[in-house]
């Protein structure tokens, strides 16, 4: 096995030893844990930077397992896992800070730090997974690896809400488990391919690929939530925040996500997808979604929640992108995977920074918070002005392609929904923002804890200000050199290169 | 390799009898030595099975029909491999259950001499030799349920009832084959049995005596309170072990006494009764009231995937093995958890399980682990197991078993997180852990991780099960 | 009709007036002895296909039937020693989802025959693994007298 092979495992690795490590060690090793993850993890940014760096320059990173004569297990870096690595990575190091600093006060840190590496360890399995398989190996992990952190304050609406979350998700892994195993029946063993390995015409009846179609992506829209598969998300709100954070914005959510980026592209491929007429309706879920989870958010009092609705709407945006044919569109989706992490995971810095400082868990009681905690509050507004779009953020980079590709594939209803769902994004995080840096403070915080120099935990805030810092860089500096958007546009011209026959 | 084959049966069958007849130090001394002895040669043989193909061997020179002919091929290899490994870890977990306990006494002989039943049966080539297996594993299996006394001694005896008319059944089947052809020996009675209605007959009788010892729905009735109240450790061989034997034996004779001409129709009638075990069993593992009695309906559902492969045939027949396999470690680890749970906490009833985790966290890390391949999700033995199932299920457009599997899924990760999440709620007082202890905490990981571990070693058992072409003219 | 027909006939008419007997009987020792008589008609089964004439009859069913017998013996043995155990223990030589409901079920001290059926452990069956009152030596007879 040579050095190319082994980085893709190295990378999960990473993660996935010191896991383990955590769970041997005693519940009072705090100093030791905390090196091991914080090290972990910064040890994973940089063998995801080197891995970056070679898949650049054209270096293929491929690790395989064969479990029969023509059933593999594949690891492999292209750039559409890369993208999704680095993500995953770089926010995994910002959530072991803010978890560190968010946990301290409580219990059973062990098992919360354990379960949390092997959570992101399964995330980067998915995003370099190269076939189906493959995929739904990684994607089962995250079920598993997600449970107990979704319990884990272990109290009985902790309980009940840990059925809920497994009752979805894995009835959505059965769904996909039987959903691969009928891919396979059809087109024999595929890796994922750019352009898409399935050969449309040829392989299947339209029929059977139809309907393949839209059970794999009900399987995966569980976990994406498309609605009305989406009622375990705003349930999973009894999580500690630093899960709720790293479920919505890197984890869960967006490795169902990323599922249906890869069947719609790598499996289908957006030409076969287009040619069976399946992205119409795609296209129609997603606009559903997109504005109903806006509606709901709008009606949340809870802050939590109402970021959970917002999360349900958001992601959509990716499929969305997947689901308009033409290159505009995919860049717009594409990039809004790496965006809606950033920004959605900075809101959450911000929920946590606000309810573990000073009790803070309604809208409502949101009044003057930016005079408290100017800085958390300055990161929360930038967040939220990229979830409503406005430039100079990355939000609006996602929505600004969104819409092109939606009027250059002559579809020009996707801009009603855009522009819908900026509005009502506007409606539930302006009064947020105008609240807390105008609103008027008329009675004490339910309580105030002034931990660390800063306005609060400086391990709470540092995070939240970095991702509000790359949710700016990544709006103003997404036509440079080096930027989300040039990686996404090495993707989209991969993907729509006519495949090469077989 | 015949001196492998003969000590894979001679030598845990003397360490019986020594443990029965030794005491003190001597004893535990020859007990060490069977167990790892057995084992050794249970891993030669699957190492020279696997370099160098099936193997006909006759002992001590004698010949059919009078000589005892054994056979080692992939499959026999296969079980033996899963009787050995298996065996091997829930002995060291025994040692520290019975360590200091006189019911341990009555343990060693029967569970030694069960070990030599169950690889006799896996090697013989001979269909009335296996039923002299059968007996041997019928009889000192029910001693392991009845040695706990009180209810298991009730559960035991109804056990042996059972046991003993499914023996009988298979015997009279046998009877069939000899009065038909003139020989019991497997090969001979492959080649002469034409499709007659006497064959048909025989194949029944046999199938519904094996049945009803693999505990198949709804002939299960048996299974639960025998299982639920032996010893742990026993219930863990119960259950991982002892029922996959008369599974083996029904699979030998299908596919290669009775290839020619198995019966469609019986076929089509053991998948529906899978499809139904697999339901029932699963719908009573989660309305069960205790932890032992949850695991044994489990194995009720579970045996159910394993018939799966008489209809669907090709694919599933390895499949339906590699599933057996992953059921036997995950369900020996299940059931040293019990045992470990109902010792420490002094009941196993799963309303109080409440922050048990707290109590036992590498007990209950072992049975979410082993839970994993039981539901049958990645990566473990059990997802495999069932991938090729379903595989062969949607090449067939078999509906009926492309909807049960992914049922039985569903429903399983319903009882095992039964037992999860109290386990994982968090109480007011943190509970102090119990105190690491080897013999209690490792052999259940051992067995969990083993279980995960298949799901990345499909290849290698394949090419194991392959030697001999057992399901040659399968299906 | 040859004598193996003759035999063959036999020994089918009572292996299964057996099995009925070991399905249909309440007490244990009922099943126990039908379960012996269904071994004696495949035994006379055997012995008669051994027939081949006009040769010496194959003596390797006879063999089989030796065996048989033993095991069969080894069995019932057993069998009877765990039906006295459990007669002295539960004062009842029928398992519990064989008792009539009503009077014949008062007998037992488990209390069994109240649970019939499926999930038919009876409560006894359900109590956690522990020592049970009668200690936990595996093998004591039944008290004398």
């Amino acid at each position: 096995m040579t050095w190319h092979a082994l980085l893709p495992l190295f990378v999960i690795a990473s993660s996935l030893v010191p896991g383990i490590v955590i769970f041997t060690l005693g519940e009072d090793r705090q100093r030791l844990r905390t090196a091991l993850n914080l090290g972990a993890a910064v040890g994973k940014v940089g063998l995801v930077a080197f891995m970056v760096y070679g898949v650049a320059h054209g270096v293929s990173y491929e690790a395989r397992l064969p479990l029969t004569s023509d059933l593999d297990l594949v690891l492999r870096a292209d750039p559409l896992g890369v993208l999704f690595v680095s993500l995953s990575s770089v926010l995994w190091l910002l959530t072991t800070v803010f978890a560190i600093g968010y946990l301290e006060p409580y219990r059973n840190k062990r098992r919360f730090f354990g379960h949390f590496s092997l959570c992101v360890s399964a995330t980067v399995a998915i995003a370099l997974a190269g076939n189906p398989l493959t995929f739904l190996f990684a994607y089962e992990l995250l079920t598993l690896s997600t449970y107990p952190l979704v319990v884990h304050r272990g109290d009985a609406a902790a309980i009940r809400v840990g059925r809920v979350y497994l009752a979805y998700t894995l009835t959505g892994g059965a769904g996909l488990l039987v959903g691969t195993v009928l891919l396979y029946t059809l087109a024999g063993p595929i890796d994922y391919a750019p352009g898409g390995a399935l050969q449309i015409p040829g392989d299947a009846g339209d029929t059977a690929l139809w309907l393949l179609f839209f059970w794999l992506i009900a399987s995966l829209g569980v976990k994406t939530a498309l609605v009305p598969l989406h009622r375990w998300l705003p349930d999973a709100m009894v999580a500690p925040t630093p899960v709720s954070a790293l479920l919505h914005a890197v984890a869960v959510v967006k490795a169902g996500a990323f599922g249906i980026v890869r069947v719609v592209y790598e499996v289908y491929g957006i030409a076969g997808a287009n040619e069976l007429g399946l992205l119409a309706p795609l296209s129609v879920v997603a606009s559903v979604t997109i504005v109903y989870g806006s509606l709901r958010a709008l009606r949340q009092r809870d802050l939590k929640r109402r970021l959970a609705y917002s999360t349900v709407s958001q992601v959509s945006y990716i499929v969305l992108g997947a689901a308009i044919f033409g290159p505009l569109a995919t860049l717009g989706g594409v990039v809004h995977i790496v965006h809606q992490g950033i920004m959605k995971i900075t809101l959450f810095f911000c929920a946590g920074a606000f309810s573990e400082t000073l009790g803070i868990h309604r809208v409502d009681e949101m009044d003057g918070i930016g005079r408290r905690m100017p800085l958390t509050m300055v990161a929360f507004t930038v967040a939220a002005i990229g979830m409503i779009g406005l430039p100079p953020t990355a939000g609006f980079i996602s929505k600004w392609y969104l819409g092109l590709g939606a009027v250059s594939d002559g579809q020009g209803w996707v801009l009603a929904v855009l522009l819908a769902s900026t509005l009502l994004n506007a409606a539930y995080f302006l009064p947020l923002i105008r609240a807390g840096w105008f609103g008027q403070r008329r009675s004490p915080w339910p309580r105030d804890e002034r931990r660390g120099r800063f306005e609060g935990d400086s391990w709470l805030i540092a995070p939240a200000l970095v991702t509000a810092l790359l949710t700016l860089l990544a709006g103003v500096l997404a036509a440079g050199p080096v930027s989300v958007q040039q990686w996404a546009e090495v993707i989209v011209g991969q993907e729509y290169v006519p495949a090469s026959p077989r | 390799m015949a001196w492998a084959a003969a000590w894979v049966i001679a030598i845990p069958c003397v360490a019986g009898a020594l443990a029965f007849a030794l005491r003190g130090a001597l004893r535990g001394l020859f007990i060490a030595l069977g167990v790892a002895g057995a084992t050794a040669a249970a891993a030669a043989l699957v190492v020279f099975v696997a370099r160098d193909g099936a193997r006909d061997l006759a002992l001590g020179g004698w010949l059919a029909p009078l000589g005892i002919r054994l056979r080692a091929d992939g499959l026999s290899a296969f079980f033996i491999a899963l009787q050995a490994g298996v065996g091997a870890i829930v002995s060291g977990y025994a040692a520290g259950y019975f360590a200091g306990d006189r019911e341990g006494k009555a343990f060693w002989p029967l569970w030694l001499t069960l070990w030599a039943g169950l690889c006799g049966l896996y090697l013989t080539g001979d269909l009335f030799n296996a039923y002299v297996a059968l007996e041997l594993i019928g009889v000192t299996a029910v001693g392991l349920v009845a040695a706990s006394g009180g209810a298991a001694l009730v559960a035991g005896l109804r056990y042996l009832i059972v046991t003993l008319t499914g023996s009988l059944l298979y015997l009279a089947g046998v009877a069939l084959v000899y009065a038909e052809i003139g020989a019991v020996d497997m090969e001979a009675a492959a080649q002469g049995l034409g499709p007659s209605p006497v064959a048909h007959v025989a194949l029944a009788l046999m199938a519904a005596g094996l049945l009803l010892k693999t505990a198949v729905f709804p002939m299960h009735f048996w299974l639960p309170p025998a299982h639920a109240n032996a010893a742990a450790p026993a219930s863990a061989i119960l259950s991982g072990l002892v029922i996959k034997g008369s599974f083996y034996l029904l699979v030998r004779i299908w596919n290669d006494v009775f290839s020619a001409h198995a019966d469609d129709m019986l076929a089509e009638l053991m998948g529906v009764l899978g499809v139904a075990a697999v339901i029932w069993g699963s719908a009573q593992a989660i309305v069960a009231a205790r932890v032992k009695m949850l695991v044994a309906y489990s194995t009720v559902a579970q045996v159910g995937y394993l018939l799966m492969a008489f209809p669907l045939g090709g694919d599933a027949w390895p499949g339906a093995m590699y599933f057996a396999a992953a059921h036997g470690l995950a369900k020996a680890a299940m059931f040293a958890v019990a045992g470990a749970i109902a010792r420490e906490l002094g009941h196993d009833d799963i309303a109080k399980l409440g922050g048990a985790a707290g109590t036992l966290p590498a007990g209950f890390f072992a049975f979410a682990l082993a839970g994993v391949s039981l539901i049958g999700l990645p990566p473990s033995g059990g997802f495999l197991g069932k991938w090729l199932l379903l595989s062969a299920a949607a090449d067939h457009d078999h509906m009926l078993y492309l909807a049960a599997i992914p049922a039985g899924t569903l429903m399983a990760a319903g009882y095992v997180f039964r037992v999860i999440a109290p386990a994982l709620a968090e109480l007011r007082r943190a509970p102090r852990p119990s105190p690491w202890r080897l013999w209690r905490e490792a052999p259940p990981l051992v067995l969990a991780l083993a279980a995960l571990a298949l799901g990345f070693s499909l290849s290698p058992a394949l090419v194991l099960l392959s030697r001999g072409a057992p399901f040659g003219g399968g299906g | 009709m040859s004598s193996v027909e003759i035999y063959g006939a036999a020994a089918a008419l009572s292996f299964g007036l057996a099995v009925y007997g070991a399905i249909a009987a309440r007490p244990v020792i009922h099943k126990l002895v039908s379960l012996n008589v269904m071994g004696a008609s495949v035994f006379l089964l055997l012995v008669a296909a051994s027939a081949r004439p006009p040769a010496a009859p194959d003596p390797v069913p006879h063999a089989m039937v030796i065996t048989g017998i033993v095991v069969t013996v080894a069995a019932t043995g057993y069998a009877v020693a765990l039906i006295r155990r459990m007669e002295w223990e539960r004062g009842s030589g029928v398992l519990p989802e064989d008792a009539a409901p009503g009077g014949a079920a008062s007998e037992q001290p488990g209390g069994g025959g109240r649970e019939r059926g499926e999930g038919g452990a009876p409560e006894a069956e359900n109590a956690a693994e522990g020592p049970t009152e009668e200690g936990r030596s595996p093998w004591p007879g039944p008290p004398r007298g």
